[in-house]
């Protein structure tokens, strides 16, 4: 089991979850909208493809930070 | 027979709440008639009873018919009201054939038949002073009419002296007082001085004194007073106002305070529990730079924390980048603060396009990118370090083109911002990440010293192969063009 963190820019809380769920689950779950913004694990960017992964997938073995952020750009 | 008087006491305004009951009308502004009036037939009109002298302006034309047409009817007054009629008879023929004509009409209008009696021996008096006038009185109706060819304001005076004659139904019953005598006689005078004299000795009979302090002050204290109340009126309206400011104020207050304290509360108890914890367990924002490999931590100070954001510039616009790609003229190939080529030989545009292509369109090519940020907790400030002399571990990496030259965090500040107030730290760091994954490559200044970094013959190891292999960037273009690793 793994403590996941999953939040976005109105509300963030850790969960323990399988290390075998995957993020889509687990996303659906905390109530966030994957679909827009960008998806972040641990600072890296999710691609397409990613969200069906498991955290194991990812070598998560004990914490994450699973956040969604806006999409803005610098100037 | 003296000229016009035109102020009397008997005859002010004021006197007219003491006699009430009689009236005259002023002629050429003189008003002794009221005055005479007043003083002799107050003490003598009925209960019930009113009295009115009334001047008349009267110009009959040959054949006297006007006249007829002007006259008072006795019809047009109740059974209270009494009057004294003064005709001013001014005939445009003033023949003497005219002039009898004139009365002959009159007394055609002022049979005693109908009532109406004259006075011809008064008449005669006033023949005598050379006042030509008829006099017609109604004993039973108490109502008099003269008729004063070409009345002027001494004759006027000189009617007022008859007025026993002229009103004898009020004198029959009341004899004149000497008083009363002395001023009849006075209306007679060349000078008008004895007149005054006598008139206002009648008014002394009468508490005008008294009369003028409560006309004058009549209602003056309710003013006064009403005035106060408008001002305290106002007053406590604007007190009333200050304290509903006051009240609105005070809520707010007490709201802001409340959650202020809740947040006291909250805080206080979590440094509580932290120092209370026996495994020293990492707070959340230990566990998220600790999680995130992203983040380089370099040094904290009270609120503010010091880190290096690391990357790939791999969030971009493609649909700029294909526009922009097919410019020739664009900062791709074009150094716009030299106005000239990025001056790197062995990079042809040929080359240039074909690694742009790569990083931007294939993706074979990743461009590892860094940033770094001073935060600050406490006064919810972020920014991103200009010109950061990076350590040696981050050669790797080109500084993200926008915050390392610019500072300038567009879009992405306002979000952290918001975060930092909403005391979500977690948030406001991972869009510090997000802004170093983005270059806006409709930024031609930032896009100019993107190129600058790519193009320079100097550049460091910051470009990625797909195997994880990090190189230069005239490696990589040889690696495209070779379809492999060059060797040294």
């Amino acid at each position: 089991m793994i403590k996941v963190t999953i939040g976005n820019n109105v509300k963030r809380e850790s969960t323990i979850l399988d290390e075998n769920t995957t993020l889509r689950t687990a996303l659906e779950n905390g109530g966030v909208d994957y679909n827009t913004g960008m998806m972040h694990l641990d600072g890296a960017p999710l691609g397409p493809g990613d969200l069906d992964k498991t955290f194991a997938d990812f070598g998560i073995r004990e914490k994450c930070f699973l956040l969604n952020v806006i999409k803005a750009d610098n100037a | 027979m003296f000229g016009t008087i035109t102020d009397l006491t008997l005859a002010s305004p004021m006197a007219r709440k003491l006699f009430p009951r009689i009236s005259a009308q002023n002629f050429r502004d003189d008003v002794s008639f009221l005055a005479t009036a007043r003083a002799l037939l107050q003490p003598r009109l009925p209960e019930g009873e009113s009295f009115d002298v009334i001047p008349v302006p009267a110009a009959p034309n040959g054949e006297c018919t006007r006249i007829r047409g002007d006259l008072i009817r006795l019809e047009d007054f109740d059974d209270s009201t009494r009057a004294l009629v003064v005709y001013n008879v001014t005939p445009s023929d003033q023949s003497r054939e005219a002039l009898e004509g004139l009365l002959r009409s009159l007394d055609a209008s002022f049979q005693e038949a109908d009532g109406w009696v004259s006075l011809p021996d008064v008449e005669t008096f006033l023949s005598q002073k050379n006042v030509s006038a008829r006099i017609f009185l109604h004993p039973e109706k108490r109502f008099a009419e003269v008729f004063v060819l070409s009345l002027t304001v001494p004759k006027w005076h000189l009617l007022q002296s008859l007025l026993p004659r002229l009103l004898p139904w009020y004198f029959q019953d009341h004899p004149l007082s000497k008083q009363e005598l002395d001023l009849l006689l006075s209306l007679t005078r060349t000078n008008g001085e004895a007149y005054q004299i006598a008139i206002e000795a009648f008014a002394a009979q009468y508490d005008f004194r008294s009369l003028k302090i409560r006309e004058g002050l009549q209602g003056f204290e309710t003013r006064m007073e009403r005035a106060q109340i408008q001002d305290l009126y106002d007053r406590i309206q604007d007190i009333d106002r200050r304290l509903e400011d006051l009240r609105a104020s005070f809520a707010r207050y007490c709201r802001d305070r409340e959650e202020l304290a809740l947040r006291y509360f909250a805080l206080n108890a979590k440094i509580e529990r932290a120092k209370d914890a026996q495994s020293g367990e990492d707070s959340e924002l230990t566990e998220y730079f600790l999680c995130n490999k992203s983040l380089h931590f370099i040094s904290s100070e009270e609120s503010k924390i010091k880190f290096i954001v690391t990357g790939y510039l791999d969030y971009f616009d493609p649909d700029v980048f294909d526009s922009t790609i097919a410019n020739a003229e664009s900062f791709f190939f074009y150094d716009y603060n030299t106005n000239s080529g990025y001056g790197n030989p062995e990079m042809t545009k040929d080359r240039i396009e074909r690694l742009l292509r790569a990083i931007f369109q294939e993706g074979t090519i990743k461009v590892r990118t860094c940033a770094a940020f001073l935060v600050d907790f406490g006064s919810y400030r972020c920014s991103a370090c200009r010109n950061f002399i990076y350590p040696v571990e981050f050669s790797g990496y080109m500084p993200n083109p926008h915050l390392d030259r610019y500072a300038c965090l567009g879009n992405n500040e306002m979000e952290i911002l918001e975060a930092l107030k909403d005391k979500n730290y977690i948030q406001a760091l991972e869009y510090c990440v997000a802004a170093n994954r983005n270059l806006n490559l409709t930024d031609t200044a930032v896009g100019t010293v993107f190129m600058e970094y790519l193009l320079n013959p100097e550049a460091g190891m910051f470009l990625e192969l797909p195997d994880g292999t990090c190189v230069t960037p005239i490696d990589a273009i040889l690696f495209l063009e070779e379809g492999e690793i060059p060797h040294e």
